[in-house]
């Protein structure tokens, strides 16, 4: 494993919203270095900042204090232009709601991740074929979103999320809303596309997730302890 | 920024899908304000052209003096002995004038203007004969009963010179057709007494009108005299002394007025603003309503797509990119809309020309002006909805489900 170069360093981070009754502290003195081939689980309680923490660790939010490293570069003196290549080029994310398009195909959905690339629409729906296919979900590539199941809406979610590979995977609660069967395939096919090389940092408040992972953050009252995992 | 048109064009048509009826109200909306607006245009561009056609038709070199219908009696009317007087001192110009009646043809078809008139009508309207002669000295001389028909109602009655038109069962033979021009404008009363009309028939002032109306009007009293001066530079002259002429008390007419060209114009020019303020007034309610409608519906478009926002946002897409899609969105229903509320508007217009009492001008600019100014409204109302997608957080707009 490569840990010369992190593909994601955080350092002294802190997030506070502006609320009516004042500025409210999510996030204290966050440190994380998430380094190539990590799979990366973040757990705590609900409201304990881990969904705030995958949202600065993904670039689709600026902290207020500290700073973010995304491979080697400063996120803070970046454009917003730069920062949306980097989300389109380099990271890839899955959520506990998939945010699927529901009137249109698996495909079409897979294919979307490449709506703000360079990649023309036929070589799209090459790389969206060939991801649906690696997610097992060939045969029901031209079925409607709103058509399939729950483990075969997060499937076609994680396979619009590898389509482009990306350096890191952002997974939000991603067997929140499935059973416990859909989840062990949801996290072996996470697991497949680790060994890939590409590195995970998922979020979630179910234990039993745990053992997929090769190392845990715990997020508490905004701050977070790294727990030395078991082999 | 990667603008692909495929893409955006399938993001559009999907934006416009995920909420038909909204869609369909907005489309709705405009589409009614931009047929509204064509209307409008269609009738103030032809009341631009009428207004200089009926000066051409009135004869720039022409006044007339005009006295609003009155079946008082009362009032002193305007007479036979008026246009002697004019035409006794104004030389070298030519005096004419008519009494009008609204009748009905006898084939019960077509109603029309009966004009009482005299042989030098020709001289002081402009008009085009297209085929036989119109009233002459002789005619008048020896009561004969024959009409010159306008070419529409010679048309509707499918008359040709030679041919028998009957006037309250009176057998009239038809000596000629004549363009009377003006068209469609002959409601006001102004209109009334100095328009003949799109459907005219004209007889021998020396026959007694009363088999036409119960009513005999005071002897040998016209609605319109017209006045023909000598030179073009002698008009302000031959008008000053033609008002001289009738100040004098055996002439006066109190309540007369003087219709000149620039009279003719100005009055057209009335018609034109309060159409424009009305019909205009009208347009631009429906068109704000459709804006209003457009812009909740993106609103609320936006609202149910939040969830979309995010996801775009976290696959690369730019503000500028939202922003874009949500304004490309209403544009496109906007021109849709646009063009079929105009298009609409058209074909109605063509379809029922013959029965609007409005005039109508169908230019190209009448149709996509409306067209134009009505995507022009539809992208400000967009403005603000596409701004506000442009900032929804995209980390709050994951959370949103």
């Amino acid at each position: 494993m490569n840990r010369t170069q992190p593909i994601l360093a955080m350092h002294h981070v802190g997030k506070s919203f502006a609320t009516a009754v004042g500025p409210v502290r999510v996030l204290n003195d966050i440190n994380v270095t998430i380094y190539p081939g990590d799979f990366v689980a973040l757990s705590g309680p609900s409201g304990s900042g881990k969904t705030t923490l995958l949202n600065l660790a993904s670039l689709l939010d600026h902290p207020t204090e500290g700073d973010i490293l995304f491979d080697a570069q400063l996120t803070r003196t970046l454009s917003p232009e730069t920062l949306a290549m980097l989300r389109r080029e380099k990271t890839g994310m899955v959520f506990q709601h998939f945010h699927l398009l529901s009137r249109r195909t698996a495909l079409e959905n897979v294919a979307f991740r490449f709506r703000y690339a360079p990649e023309g629409r036929t070589e799209a729906h090459r790389l969206a074929a060939a991801a649906l296919d690696r997610v097992g979900l060939a045969a029901v590539a031209h079925r409607t979103a709103r058509l399939m199941s729950g483990g075969e809406m997060q499937r076609t979610a994680i396979a619009r999320a590898i389509a482009k590979p990306p350096l890191i995977l952002f997974a939000d609660e991603p067997t929140g809303n499935l059973d416990s069967e859909n989840t062990a395939r949801i996290m072996e096919l996470f697991q497949q596309i680790n060994r890939e090389g590409i590195a995970i940092l998922l979020a979630t408040h179910n234990k039993a997730l745990l053992p997929f992972c090769s190392r845990h953050l715990i997020c508490t009252d905004g701050h977070i302890i790294e727990e030395t995992l078991s082999a | 920024m990667n603008l692909p048109i495929h893409p955006m064009l399938r993001d559009i048509a999907a934006g416009l899908r995920s909420h038909p009826g909204r869609t369909l109200l907005s489309f709705l909306g405009i589409a009614v304000g931009a047929a509204a607006l064509s209307i409008l245009w269609n009738v103030t561009d032809a009341l631009r052209l009428k207004a200089s056609q009926m000066q051409t038709d009135f004869g720039v070199n022409t006044f007339s003096i005009i006295r609003p219908p009155d079946d008082s009696g009362e009032r002193r009317p305007i007479r036979r002995a008026h246009l002697r007087l004019l035409a006794a001192n104004l030389p070298g110009t030519a005096v004419s004038g008519w009494q009008a009646y609204p009748l009905e043809s006898d084939t019960g078809r077509n109603p029309y203007r009966l004009l009482i008139t005299d042989q030098h009508l020709p001289a002081v309207r402009p008009w085009k004969l297209t085929a036989g002669r119109f009233i002459d000295r002789t005619d008048i001389a020896l009561r004969r009963p024959v009409a010159a028909l306008s070419k529409t109602l010679a048309d509707r009655e499918n008359i040709r010179p030679g041919d028998t038109f009957s006037i309250r069962l009176a057998p009239f033979t038809v000596i000629g057709i004549i363009d009377t021009g003006m068209t469609s404008l002959d409601t006001s009363d102004f209109n009334t007494a100095l328009s003949a009309g799109e459907r005219a028939a004209f007889i021998p002032w020396s026959l007694a009108p009363n088999w036409v109306t119960d009513y005999v009007p005071p002897e040998e009293s016209l609605d319109a005299v017209f006045v023909r001066a000598s030179t073009p530079s002698a008009m302000t002259r031959e008008l000053a002394t033609a008002r001289a002429l009738f100040a004098q008390p055996d002439h006066l007419v109190p309540d007369a007025e003087w219709i000149t060209p620039e009279t003719v114009t100005q009055r057209i020019r009335q018609w034109q603003h309060l159409i424009e303020w009305s019909a205009g007034g009208i347009a631009l309610l429906c068109l704000a309503l459709g804006g209003a409608t457009l812009m909740s519906l993106m609103v609320s478009n936006i609202t149910e797509r939040i969830p979309e926002i995010g996801l775009r946002i976290s696959l690369g897409a730019s503000r500028a990119h939202i922003v874009l899609l949500f304004l490309l969105e209403s544009l496109a229903i906007t021109t849709l809309a646009a063009l079929a509320g105009a298009l609409t508007a058209r074909a109605t217009l063509l379809l029922f020309r013959a029965h609007l009492p409005i005039p109508l001008s169908f230019t190209a600019a009448s149709l996509f002006l409306p067209v134009a100014l009505t995507v022009a409204l539809g992208a400000l109302f967009s403005i603000w909805p596409a701004l506000i997608a442009g900032r929804i957080s995209p980390a709050e707009a994951l959370r949103n489900d």
